[in-house]
């Protein structure tokens, strides 16, 4: 079997959809750890800084104005652990609550990235089963930052994507955030939960946008298309055609 | 006679027949189905009768399923016309103004005009200064004149090969949309199947209905099926507009072909007139027509268009032939050029003749447009009105 008629075999077909999958839930997970890294550094950075600033201030002080005795010596690694507890604290436990939307008039193409960062935030605030599809939602808007580069705002599907991003999204989990958590899993007039209507929420979004990508890249795609039976009416003889 | 330098078969281009327009009710059927597709699109079709009538026809549930009829097919309509909406405009480009192809071909009749040797008058007649001195030889000024003119001559025919690359650029364009036109009938086809089955189910279940239960017969009359026969409607104005846009495509290309058949005709007779000139100067003057422009383009576009290089191949030997042992040369070369005349003549003969047909084309393929539009306008309005639930019971998978 050549290599093309392997690729073109569904269950290979299958496989390469799970990898593809596996590969994105793994590189969505490895920002986030990236993330909390970045975080981690930070706060280092700024312990060491912070220790480097107060020790000789102290030690300039106790010059200046003279020793201070026990008080001094007890008040020097007080004030050190002070502060190296608040660093630690704004870097790991303390959240700002997250903001329930997206600041307006982003532009499109930094729309994608900033979604994604505010996304990331609302993931401790929904439930469990809704982060594989966040994860997905999260893979589309990295791709789409690249395809949106240097792509004129007045085509219809970009003026879509900024209303599905900015306004649908957003207006979809900041209403779940909304009902209290309590009854979040009672069902309403005996239809579906809110945390359902979440879910089958994000999973038509995620479609949706996979929709918009695609209008987004048919222009490129109907080219190189053209291209390439220009190409074969060009240069292929009659009977290659065939 | 031998038979002249260029003479091969006569040049035809025939203009394809303009698209007649489609009637809506003709329009379906033209995309086949396959039937395991139908058995399923069929279940789906009984399956759902049969939940919409087991519903009371008060409950909110039967308006909301017959509610999904209303909008049943609008993504396959919207698609559809969204191609109708890009093709319109490529019949109108090809009719429109001058191409480039033209300028070319008009600016290459004129040059060759100018070296016509019909007319230089008698280019055996001797030169005189002032009608009375002998001086010089009209011949060998007349040969002179190719030298400067060919050039000129090679960059049009340059150009000319450019737009020739651009017509089947364009024929590669229609290409691919023509496949998108397709698999957008294929799926408008389908959805018509499937209202077409819907209308025969619901009206015999009405029927059936109309005994035991008469108010339910009534609603299953006023709304579902209401709304299914309005959708059907659309449906088939969509699918014949877009019939009728891929036979124009159709056209476009088979003109686009004729006229590269045209471009490449006019290419070669001018060469091989230039050729002819060439052995001609040779056998009468002993003059050396170097026209090394024309010989280099020759090989490049000889190996291009294949036709071209056994025509040349053949005519080559033939024009020798002919040039040694015709009494009268002179006359050799006048058939080329009158080759050349022929072959513009039949591409303006050819384009005169195909812009009627365009002109019929887009004018039928237009009012459709128009009217299909109008139904999209009505879909989405309706659409706007009843947000509600936007799930749709047929949907096709892409």
């Amino acid at each position: 079997m050549s290599r093309q008629d392997r690729r073109g075999h569904p269950t290979n077909d299958l496989v390469r959809r799970l990898a593809d999958d596996v590969e994105l839930r793994t590189r969505r997970r490895r920002k986030r750890h990236q993330r909390t890294w970045n975080r981690a550094l930070k706060a280092v950075l700024a312990m060491i800084i912070v220790t480097f600033v107060i020790i000789p201030t102290m030690i300039a002080a106790g010059f200046l104005f003279g020793p201070r005795g026990v008080e001094g010596l007890i008040a020097a690694p007080l004030l050190l652990l002070t502060s190296w507890g608040a660093i630690l604290y704004w870097a790991f436990g303390y959240k700002p609550r997250a903001a329930l939307r997206l600041p307006a008039g982003i532009d499109v193409a930094q729309l994608p990235a900033r979604t994604d960062e505010w996304l990331e935030q609302q993931r401790r605030f929904l439930p469990y089963a809704a982060h594989s599809h966040l994860d997905n939602i999260g893979g589309r808007l990295e791709s789409l930052s690249v395809q949106l580069e240097g792509m004129r705002s007045d085509k219809p599907a970009v003026n879509e994507l900024r209303r599905l991003l900015s306004e649908e999204l957003p207006e979809l989990v900041s209403g779940y955030r909304r009902v209290p958590r309590a009854l979040q899993h009672q069902p309403l007039h005996g239809g579906s939960t809110p945390e359902r209507q979440l879910l089958d929420g994000l999973a038509t979004i995620d479609v949706q946008m996979g929709r918009v990508q695609e209008q987004l890249a048919a222009d490129d795609m109907h080219a190189l298309a053209t291209h390439q039976r220009y190409l074969d009416l060009k240069y292929k003889r009659d009977d290659e055609l065939k | 006679m031998a038979a002249a330098p260029a003479q091969e078969t006569e040049l035809v281009l025939t203009p394809p027949a303009p698209v007649p327009p489609v009637a809506p009710e003709k329009a379906a059927g033209l995309v086949p189905i396959d039937a395991a597709q139908k058995t399923e699109l069929g279940t789906r079709v009984d399956k759902f009768i049969g939940e919409l009538v087991a519903f009371d026809a008060n409950s909110p549930e039967f308006g909301k399923r017959s509610e999904q009829l209303m909008r049943m097919g609008q993504r396959e309509i919207a698609e559809a016309a969204g191609h109708s909406n890009r093709f319109l405009d490529r019949p109108v480009k090809a009719m429109g103004a001058e191409s480039g192809v033209s300028t070319d071909l008009t600016e290459l009749r004129r040059t060759v005009e100018s070296l016509d040797p019909a007319r230089h008058g008698d280019l055996m007649a001797p030169k005189k200064l002032l009608g009375i001195l002998p001086f010089g030889n009209k011949l060998r000024d007349y040969f002179d004149s190719y030298t400067s003119a060919q050039s000129h001559i090679a960059a049009i025919l340059a150009r000319l090969a450019s737009g020739k690359d651009e017509l089947l650029k364009d024929n590669a364009a229609i290409d691919v949309e023509r496949q998108a036109l397709w698999a957008a009938m294929g799926r408008l086809e389908q959805m018509i199947h499937i209202s077409k089955a819907l209308d025969a189910g619901l009206e015999s279940k009405a029927l059936e209905l109309e005994s035991g239960d008469p108010e339910k017969a009534k609603a299953v009359r006023e709304s579902p099926l209401f709304y299914t026969r309005q959708r059907l409607n659309d449906l088939l104005t969509q699918m014949a507009v877009t019939v009728q846009g891929y036979l124009a495509l159709d056209l476009v290309k088979k003109n686009n072909i004729e006229l590269m058949k045209g471009v490449d005709r006019a290419s070669t007779t001018t060469v091989s007139a230039l050729r002819t000139a060439v052995t001609v100067a040779q056998a009468m003057t002993n003059q050396r027509l170097v026209l090394g422009q024309i010989s280099a383009l020759n090989t490049t576009t000889a190996n291009i268009i294949e036709s071209t290089s056994e025509l040349l191949k053949r005519q080559t030997a033939e024009i020798h032939k002919q040039a040694a042992s015709s009494t009268i040369p002179v006359d050799t070369l006048k058939r080329a050029f009158q080759n050349i005349y022929q072959t513009m003549d039949a591409i303006d003969t050819f384009k005169s003749e195909a812009l009627v047909s365009m002109k019929a084309t887009v004018d039928a393929l237009s009012g459709e447009v128009e009217k299909s539009r109008g139904y999209i306008a009505r879909a989405e309005g309706a659409a706007r009105l009843q947000p509600g639930d936007a799930s749709e019971p047929f949907k096709l998978s892409d």
